[in-house]
């Protein structure tokens, strides 16, 4: 069974390597086609992950005390679930989106190398080769930020190289002072058990949590990601906001439930501080964001705000906090990349790119601006949908968490201050979309092409039907809770 | 008696007759007969030295058998021997080399006179080495002023008599003073001998008595001989010296009238004043101090200098000042190592003054730094032993410079309070001369077009430059027993 | 085996590559039928040196006695010895495209050949005198390389080369005088030659000795602040630029320092002392320093030179940590980083001789152009960055893991210094991917690869940095033997 692990690795490095080399009009075709059948044949293994129990598997020794393996445990088979059937989704809806680019066989072949590093990321087994894909990412990622090579594709893509780059190291900088001691590297659910809550570790995790939030958007290394993510063309910015600042919350939950045990880390300064970072961030965000006026750029700033609600959640350090960040990872990978690529259809057609000129949307392009609306609604957190279950679970692990009042309570009143900022920055839209007092604004019907339609559908219709009902995604996800916290 | 013994007296007396010689005959006569003297006078000190060197000691010779303390003596030991060869050689080489020069640049009647004041300096030159006596020592200081001027003054250019001039100013307020030092000398101690001055001066030392005028004496035989032998900032004669006289002379001037000065001086400070004497007294540290000043002063100015001689001329005072601060460390080390940078120097400098003539002329005479570019590839003799001469100076193992500035730095750990001092300024001396000399190399080595030679300059020059960088070179490679020699040289002062 | 055979990788390059301008090759491929000869058997020797050779001392020449001129191979050696062998043939196959339509060529390739000779020299040395020699030997035979196309700019260049080096060298040798002296020897002893009692009366001066000898042999690893040379040499030709400053003229300043610090002086003299600090801090400085010129440098050249500063103060870093572990980290990134910076220097002469081209600026659009040439770019740029699994990785691993043993606050700041000198490299090196790839080609030159004289040498650098990655577990243990077995 250990074939899944590999052909979830090889299948899209290889397809990727080739697909790049295929050039011209009529390879480009053979390129999409490609690219379509690894993505579906990645989901497919993905799936397989389920039905296979725990692998591991020794690749390579990189150093004498630093192997290279795979592992595949509960967690990484949400992760890996999650990264693939988004990619497949986008994958559908960027073969309109792309129609006419120059350069496409390069967007896939990154596209395809970014999705084998992200099933590393999911299923390292050891934080020496976490960081390996983690830091190939950074790499493969960057040329799909760059592809429209407008200067200001330039800058946002050399903003998020520095800066990922930047985290990556101070990261590094804190797994060295970890793992330089001679202690075992692989990550074990509720920690490796050497580390205690001295100064030393502390520091080192702060350090690894500021450097691998720099991913996931967190304050004060969030500056990159309301630049980066817009410039990219819109199946790339769906992906970045929707499933790569995941990979920063993946570390984080690597490091503090895998490696340094949440035990060590309850009650001390750096749960404080990292808790206090998350709740600027949610706040901060939703606060850009509604003042934004570019239509991306203010989803770009909703997705610093909303990955700050996970890292929040995995700040509690409790299973009710835990539950509801991996729910939360879902359910706005889900939206996230619904409100992009709705984004994105707007934009392929009407080339309009502020808010303002969204006015009388509804008519022109109804189902991308429905699917729009409920993700919108959904991100807000307004039951049955399915982000509301997320910020329950989120808010529950806040009151229960047994802190100070000024957490227990200011915590879920940052929550829901931000709730309401989304509120405003994303239903007005919606709202100035169908809710045209004139006729003339109402928009001559322009819709998106079948693929487009498609995805977002496909999207929509899951965070409904999670809304609705998601019992075993809650258990599933309680269950690893439960393993890394001991039944706290 | 041994015959050996009589040949220092004999060399004296032989270079004063050929200079009487040579005035009256024709200037080819006189150029053979003077490289006749200096051929005798080479191998008359390796006689001597190979003899002083079986017996293992220094012998006096007394000047017509009058004993002591009123007699003139001659005293022969193995440093004053091995000088004694040294100079001599290092100016046969430098005649030789600069032969075509003096034919070139004085006139044609009065080469023969060129020839007389050479010999005539060869005699001052070898009594100021051999000398036992004060007395004859300031004689000989004097004649060996007079014929410098002369030889200084041969290119008859209002430049060369302006330079001779000042160069006699300065030179005999040195005489005068050192002069004065000698008079004060004889006033406390009733002597001339050497001999027989430092058993007085080493009892007065004793008994406390008379220490103002033993340091007036130490000072004013010091700044004198500093004066004429051009420590900084004495040195202004110098350059201008250098600039208009024959590059024998110049090559002569720096290497060995300078030098046997300060051979002068630490045979005083051995022979006469006593070394303990010496070392208590503060003036050490006076011309430690302008040794360090001539170090560095002296490599700035060539940096700053555009004229090739006059660069080499200023580093001749950077060097100087080496050997001061060699004496001024006050350490029995310190004088070793300025012994040893007697000939080091000797041997390097006469080197790239000949080897600098030979650039000069492929390029047609311009002395000029920019205008010697590619003239290494127009006289590749003179490439090649300019760049021994430069690496010498900077200091490169394998050559003369290397030893010199080894032993100039370890010297300096015997002497605690100059450790940091000598230590940081030899450093920035290094790379100063450095700078200044490879510069050069790098110029006469750039490549040009026109690779022939301008004029040829002859077998007599490559000869001569050859043998001096290949005594360099020896000196570098077996500095080691050179220093052997030099220690029990001195050792023998006693 | 014959002790003697020291000496033949020495001499042999030495008198042929003299005697290169004095037969004055008129044909081409006599020429370099000539050099490639020399040079490889050069390298063959040396290689079954490195082999064979037992450590054992041969005297040469005695100048007096302290100042002897031996030569010796201990496992330092032998790495420093197989890094410039290997690289040397394959530089020269470049140098002979490189310099095709070059003038001078005979003088050129003579001192190319003689500086092979002289840096074997280096890494043979017995002791700190021998060492002295060829280091000075060294750049004198070096400086006719860097004013070779002898412009007014060349020239400069020139100068102030040779003036930091000799200055460097000068202060170092007043450094050697002091430990001559207070030891009576300077013969190279694992663990140094500095007795208790030397520190108990001197304690002052050998650290003041050591200081000395660190900046003064630093000079030629472009220690801050006496790096200025490195960046100004970079007009001389790119094999000149690449093989001689990136790898055998620099790595020698810092195979010195090695020496001295743990064979003269020994690392647990200076532990803890001031001349452990002292260093140690110019050092950070220079990491950080030369990275941040790197990323505000627009010419290819002398931006790599930065690069090659700040990382040869990684290998300081490394050697200062003074334990065994700094010592192997040093070894290592001095052999990856000798490869990385030549093959990437190499990319940069390529581009240089294609198009003349010098500037950051002028590169659009290269990358497809160039494919060859950028793709071995690609490799060795992340590989500097230090991506795992490329070599730069593991060195910088090493580095680190002996930055935390040794533990103390200073170790910390240059362990900080790393990765921000880390994430600088990102900047500076992907920078120039990006304007290769990313960018809209606007030359109006036609631009290609290079031919096989060129290729080759950069595809074997490639192979050997992917050898690195593949292997470089085994070769991290082999360093860790080599130091352990000293």
């Amino acid at each position: 069974m250990n074939n899944i692990l590999i052909m979830l690795l090889v299948i899209p490095l290889v397809m990727g390597l080739v697909s790049m080399l295929l050039r011209g009009r009529e390879k480009t075709k053979l390129c999409k086609v490609l690219t379509l059948i690894s993505c579906i044949l990645t989901f497919a293994f993905s799936v397989m992950t389920f039905f296979a129990g725990d692998l591991t598997l020794h690749i390579w020794q990189i150093t004498e005390n630093i192997p290279f393996d795979l592992a595949l445990d509960d967690l990484s088979r949400i992760f890996v679930l999650l990264f693939n059937f988004i990619w497949l989704i986008v994958c559908i809806y960027s073969f309109e989106y792309l129609e006419e680019d120059k350069k496409q066989e390069r967007f896939f072949g990154y596209y395809l190398l970014s999705l084998f590093t992200l099933n590393g990321i999911a299923m390292s087994s050891n934080i020496m080769t976490f960081y390996v894909f983690f830091e190939s990412m950074t790499l493969v990622a960057f040329p799909l930020i760059i592809h429209n090579e407008t200067d200001e594709a330039r800058e946002g893509a050399f903003k998020y190289l520095f800066y990922s780059v930047a985290g990556a190291f101070i990261a590094l900088g804190g797994i060295f002072l970890l793992v330089l001691k001679d202690v075992p590297m692989e990550f074990k659910a509720g920690g490796v058990g050497v580390f205690g809550s001295d100064t030393m570790t502390l520091v080192a995790t702060m350090l690894i949590l500021v450097g691998f939030g720099t991913k996931a958007g967190l304050f004060p290394m969030h500056a990159w990601l309301p630049i980066a993510h817009p410039v990219a063309p819109a199946p790339a910015s769906a992906v970045m906001s929707g499933i790569i600042t995941k990979t920063g919350v993946l570390a984080i939950i690597r490091i503090i439930f895998y490696y340094i045990g949440a035990d060590n880390l309850k009650g001390t300064w750096v749960q404080y501080s990292f808790m206090v970072l998350t709740l600027i961030t949610v706040f901060m965000g939703s606060m850009l964001a509604y003042k934004e006026k570019i239509f991306k750029k203010r989803l770009a700033y909703s997705t610093v705000s909303q990955v700050s609600y996970v890292l929040f959640g995995l700040s509690l350090l409790n299973p009710l906090g835990f539950t509801g960040a991996i729910l939360h990872v879902l359910f706005h990978s889900l939206i996230k990349n619904t409100l992009f690529m709705s984004a994105g259809a707007v934009i392929h057609k009407t080339e309009k790119t502020e808010v303002q000129d969204l006015k009388g949307m509804g008519y022109a392009m109804p189902v991308t601006m429905w699917c729009f609306t409920i993700a919108g609604i959904a991100l807000v957190g307004i039951p049955p949908l399915n982000a509301f279950l997320s910020k329950w679970f989120l808010m529950q692990g806040a009151l229960s968490s047994g802190m100070s009042d000024a957490i227990r309570y200011g915590g879920p009143a940052v929550l829901l201050v931000s709730a309401l900022l989304t509120a405003g920055y994303l239903v007005t839209i919606s709202l100035r979309a169908f809710f045209v007092p004139e006729e003339e604004y109402r928009l001559p019907k322009n819709e998106a092409g079948f693929e487009m339609k498609f995805a977002q559908i496909v999207l929509t219709v899951l965070i409904v039907a999670l809304g609705v009902y998601c019992t075993p995604l809650v258990n599933y996800i309680n269950n690893i809770a439960t393993t890394i916290m001991g039944g706290m | 008696m041994d015959f050996v013994q009589n040949l220092p007296f004999f060399g004296i007396v032989a270079a004063l007759f050929f200079g009487v010689l040579c005035s009256v005959v024709h200037r080819r006569a006189a150029e053979i007969l003077t490289y006749l003297l200096l051929g005798f006078e080479v191998v008359a000190s390796i006689l001597v030295l190979l003899f002083v060197i079986r017996t293992g000691t220094s012998f006096t010779y007394m000047m017509g058998h009058f004993p002591a303390p009123w007699g003139n003596e001659i005293r022969a030991g193995i440093f004053e021997c091995f000088t004694a060869f040294f100079f001599s050689a290092t100016m046969l080489l430098a005649l030789v080399g600069g032969r075509k020069h003096i034919y070139h640049e004085v006139e044609s009647t009065k080469v023969n006179l060129y020839y007389t004041m050479a010999c005539l300096l060869l005699s001052s030159i070898l009594a100021l080495i051999y000398t036992n006596d004060l007395f004859t020592a300031y004689v000989f200081v004097e004649i060996n002023t007079l014929s410098a001027a002369g030889l200084i003054m041969t290119k008859r250019s209002g430049k060369a008599i302006a330079a001779a001039t000042k160069y006699m100013v300065m030179s005999l307020l040195g005489s005068a003073l050192f002069l004065m030092g000698i008079c004060t000398t004889y006033d406390i101690t009733g002597h001339l001998l050497m001999s027989n001055i430092k058993e007085a001066m080493a009892a007065l030392h004793a008994s406390g008595q008379y220490a103002v005028p033993i340091s007036v004496i130490i000072g004013l035989m010091s700044i004198g001989l500093a004066i004429k032998s051009a420590l900084y900032p004495f040195h202004t004669w110098l350059p201008d010296a250098h600039g208009s006289a024959s590059v024998s002379t110049s090559a002569i001037l720096s290497a060995l009238v300078s030098e046997v000065y300060m051979f002068l001086l630490i045979k005083i400070f051995y022979r006469v004043i006593g070394w303990d004497v010496v070392q208590d007294n503060k003036i050490m540290n006076v011309l430690y101090l302008f040794g360090i000043i001539a170090m560095l002063m002296g490599s700035i100015h060539a940096l700053r200098e555009s004229d090739i001689k006059q660069m080499i001329a200023y580093s001749s005072i950077a060097q100087f000042g080496y050997i001061f601060m060699g004496i001024g460390l006050g350490t029995a080390f310190g004088m070793q190592a300025a012994a040893f940078h007697l000939f080091a120097h000797a041997s390097g400098k006469a080197l790239v003054f000949i080897a600098q003539a030979g650039l000069a002329d492929a390029n047609g005479g311009d002395r000029r730094i920019v205008a010697l570019k590619g003239t290494a590839h127009k006289n590749p003799i003179a490439g090649i032993t300019f760049t021994v001469g430069a690496f010498s100076m900077v200091g490169i193992p394998f050559f003369a410079g290397f030893i010199s500035k080894y032993n100039f730095a370890t010297a300096a750990l015997y002497s605690p309070n100059k450790i940091v001092i000598t230590l940081v300024t030899l450093a920035i001396s290094t790379v100063l001369n450095a700078i200044y000399f490879l510069r050069v190399v790098l110029r006469i080595y750039s490549p040009i077009e026109d690779k022939k030679p301008v004029i040829r300059s002859g077998f007599a020059f490559g000869l001569a430059v050859t043998v001096m960088a290949i005594g360099n070179i020896a000196l570098g490679v077996f500095g080691s027993n050179v220093m052997e020699y030099i220690i029990s040289g001195l050792k023998m002062f006693g | 085996m014959n002790i003697l055979s020291i000496c033949f990788p020495i001499i042999i390059p030495v008198v042929f590559g003299l005697l290169i301008p004095v037969f004055d090759f008129k044909k081409k491929l006599a020429r370099e039928i000539y050099v490639m000869s020399v040079v490889c058997v050069t390298s063959v020797l040396a290689w079954i040196n490195v082999i064979n050779m037992t450590p054992e001392t041969i005297t040469l020449w005695s100048f007096a006695k302290p100042l002897i001129v031996a030569l010796r191979i201990d496992g330092v050696s032998k790495v420093f010895i197989a890094l410039i062998s290997s690289l040397w043939p394959f530089a020269t196959l470049y140098a002979f495209e490189y310099m095709r339509h070059e003038e001078r060529v005979n003088s050129f390739f003579g001192f190319y050949t003689t500086t092979f000779g002289i840096t074997m020299g280096i890494a043979s040395s017995a002791n700190l005198m021998t060492m002295y020699m060829f280091y000075e030997l060294l750049t004198l035979v070096t400086i006719p390389l860097v004013m070779h196309e002898m412009n007014h700019r060349s020239i400069r260049a020139a100068i102030k080369y040779f003036t930091y080096s000799i200055g460097g060298a000068a202060f170092a040798f007043m450094g050697f005088i002091i430990i001559t002296k207070y030891c009576g020897t300077n013969d190279f002893v694992y663990g140094g030659i500095i007795t208790s009692e030397i520190m108990k009366e001197k304690a002052g001066y050998v650290y003041l000795a050591y200081i000395l000898m660190f900046f003064g042999f630093g000079v030629k690893a472009a220690v801050f602040p006496f790096h200025g040379w490195l960046p100004s040499a970079g007009v001389a030709p790119t094999p000149v630029t690449a093989l001689l400053h990136a790898v055998a003229v620099v790595k020698s300043g810092a195979f010195a320092i090695i020496r001295i610090t743990y064979f003269i002086f020994g690392a647990q003299t200076l532990k803890g002392t001031v001349g452990e600090y002292i260093p140690l801090v110019f050092v950070i400085i220079t990491i950080v320093f030369g990275s941040s010129m790197a990323v505000k440098e627009q010419h290819l050249k002398r931006r790599f030179a930065y690069s090659t500063i700040s990382n040869l103060s990684y290998i300081l870093f490394g050697v200062l940590m003074l334990s065994p572990a700094g010592l192997t980290a040093g070894l290592l990134h001095m052999v990856f980083h000798g490869v990385m910076k030549i093959a990437i220097f190499f990319c940069a002469g390529a581009i240089m001789h294609q198009t003349g081209y010098e500037y950051i600026y002028e590169i659009n659009g290269f990358g497809f152009k160039m494919k060859k040439i950028f793709a071995v770019y690609s490799i060795a740029s992340l590989a500097v960055v230090g991506i795992p699994p490329l070599p730069g990785f593991y060195s910088k691993l090493a580095l680190a893991k002996a930055a935390l043993e040794n533990g103390d606050v200073l170790s910390y700041i240059g362990i900080a210094a790393l990765l921000i000198s880390a994430l600088l490299t990102a900047v500076y090196l992907m920078s120039i991917m990006v304007r290769a790839y990313f960018r809209p080609f606007e030359s109006d030159k036609s631009v290609k690869d290079p031919n096989a004289y060129m290729v080759i040498p950069q595809f074997m650098f490639c192979a050997m940095m992917i050898g690195f990655s593949i292997f470089g577990s085994y070769i991290c243990q082999f360093m860790a033997e080599i130091v352990s077995n000293l």
